[in-house]
């Protein structure tokens, strides 16, 4: 393997966020790898993991700590730029703007997209190419061409979920963040996520990192977990690792033993 | 009303327009800028300025007015977003600054201080107001098919989700907060040389309000509901002057009836979805 290959696609120094006097995320270190699969974070509520995404995509600067993108350090860089570095993400909540249709969501993303490996031609072409990475985005999500133009109050709450991937993954991003993707869904629903989560990490070559409550699911598509328990990380390794993992096991999978 | 009357109601409508329209934008974008009267009052005097003192062509001059107006509204915007205004502090903020521009106006000799200032040439036709309003129109029209204008109403939607997704915020608010402010400029040096002669008290609070109450008859969410309201409020009055004195009791009565039955102004996204939904039915019920 490369030297390239070895550096991760997306590094968290040592981080630390402090809200008042509470430490909200306190010195958590976390790698990325580059080559596609899946991440996950789990935690109790309250544990740190969304302040996490805030810090890795700069909506939240980190009181000490550093975040490099791809090898290149990114601390204190604004959202828009880490963004243009390859980090995309989805929200807790869907976020897509209420009054753009899915469509114009995703080509909102899609002109920000940042080199183009088409060069010259693409730049002259940019509306062109923001369409056409659109079209590939919504196809790949799977959401069919008849809500396009629809407006996202009118989508279930899969179809809004799929249009937010969507809107992240426009721009080929190296690292995906999805924040509780399958919460609400129902089983079969969460079923096509989980099967579209592992083609796109294929498809795309991107890392994907969710969050995640939902155990069965993230024992089933994660290659690596990191644990967050009071901003802290506790453990992380393979899914078998952590299920071992005495301090998880205490913490956050169960602690029998005390109710026993 | 005789021929000449009601072209001048013509023209000071379709001046307000142009300026409506420049004020549209910060607050469709949910950005308190009120400081319109402030950006016309910078066009107007500039413009009239160069015009009389400066014997500078109009299209020039006009020009100049609404760039120098556009770069108060980058000053006062820039400053505003620097500090995160939001909301009332934002409206303050904005409008003190439309005020003390007027105070200042007030005391300056060189443009005839609170004395106003005289024997401006004459250069405002019907035709040239009527083409530019139409060329800001078919601009609007326009800017809403772009990217620009999609990012104008994904601020309005969710501001603090636009820059996660590549977009430098700042740059692209401060971007159409000086389109709005050029606009209002261009609208003022219109005025300056229709009226020929304006003097700094023109462009206080009044001028605001009329400028404002467009957008709460019409709405915010579209620019043709300020376009809708300023119709509305512009020609209405002038029709019904059998009324006389009692023509504001019913302007009065009829904000307070929008504002009552439809808070979000007449034209909002809800009555375009219901208008295009009921458009489609229209279309596919043969079909079936």
């Amino acid at each position: 393997m490369s030297a390239a290959a070895q550096v991760p696609a997306l590094e968290l120094r040592a981080a630390q966020v402090k809200f008042g006097g509470v430490a909200a995320v306190n010195d958590v270190s976390l790698r990325i790898p580059r080559a596609g699969g899946i991440s996950a974070i789990i935690g109790p509520n309250g544990a740190g993991k969304t302040t996490v995404f805030n810090v890795l995509t700069g909506i939240i600067r980190p009181s000490a700590g550093q975040i490099v993108v791809d090898g290149r350090d990114m601390t204190g860089r604004r959202p828009d730029e880490i963004f243009r570095a390859g980090i995309a993400r989805t929200f807790q909540g869907v976020r897509l703007f209420a009054h753009l249709s899915v469509r114009d969501n995703v080509q909102l993303a899609a002109r920000s997209a940042p080199r183009h490996p088409g060069g010259a031609a693409v730049w002259f072409d940019r509306q062109g190419e923001a369409k056409r990475r659109t079209e590939w985005a919504l196809t790949e999500v799977g959401l069919p061409q008849s809500l396009w133009s629809a407006m996202p109050d009118r989508l279930t709450l899969l179809e809004r979920r799929l249009a937010e991937i969507a809107r992240a993954i426009t721009v080929a991003p190296i690292v995906l963040l999805l924040d509780e993707p399958a919460a609400g869904l129902n089983t079969a629903e969460k079923d096509r996520l989980c099967a579209l989560l592992t083609a796109l990490t294929v498809s795309t070559g991107c890392r994907i990192v969710v969050i995640e409550h939902d155990m069965k699911l993230v024992m089933a598509i994660a290659q690596h977990i990191a644990v967050m328990n009071f901003g802290c990380l506790l453990a992380e390794g393979t899914p078998a690792e952590v299920r071992g993992n005495e301090a998880v096991i205490e913490a956050y999978l169960g602690t029998r033993s005390h109710h026993a | 009303m005789g021929a000449g009357s009601l072209e001048a109601l013509i023209i000071i409508q379709l001046i307000y327009l142009i300026a409506a329209l420049g004020h549209y934008l910060p607050l469709s974008m949910n950005q308190l800028d009120v400081g319109i009267a402030g950006y016309f009052a910078i066009g107007a005097y500039i413009s009239a300025f160069l015009t009389r003192d400066h014997e500078v062509a109009f299209a020039l001059a006009l020009i100049a007015g609404s760039v120098a107006a556009g770069a108060g509204a980058l000053i006062v915007d820039g400053l505003a977003t620097r500090v995160r205004l939001t909301g009332f502090a934002y409206a303050i903020f904005s409008l003190s600054f439309a005020e003390s521009l007027r105070i200042v106006l007030n005391n300056v000799e060189a443009v005839g201080s609170s004395g106003g200032l005289v024997g401006i040439p004459a250069h405002t036709t019907l035709t040239l107001v009527a083409a530019i309003a139409v060329a800001v129109l078919i601009g609007f029209w326009w800017l809403d098919r772009t990217r620009l204008g999609h990012l104008r109403t994904a601020i309005a939607d969710d501001e603090f989700v636009v820059p996660i997704f590549g977009v430098p915020l700042t740059a692209t608010k401060l971007m159409i907060f000086a389109l709005g402010g050029a606009l209002g400029g261009l609208a003022g040096g219109l005025y300056s040389h229709y009226v020929l002669f304006i003097r700094p008290d023109d462009f206080g609070f009044a001028l605001l309000i009329s400028l404002q109450l467009p957008m709460v008859f019409g709405g915010l969410d579209r620019f043709y509901g300020a376009v809708a309201g300023l119709l509305l409020l512009g020609f209405i009055p002038e029709f019904v002057r059998e009324l006389a004195q009692y023509r504001l009791i019913v302007m009065a009565a009829a904000t307070l009836l929008v504002l009552i039955l439809r808070p979000s102004g007449l034209i909002t996204h809800r009555t375009i979805a219901w208008v295009k939904s009921r458009l489609r039915g229209a279309q596919a019920e043969p079909t079936r």
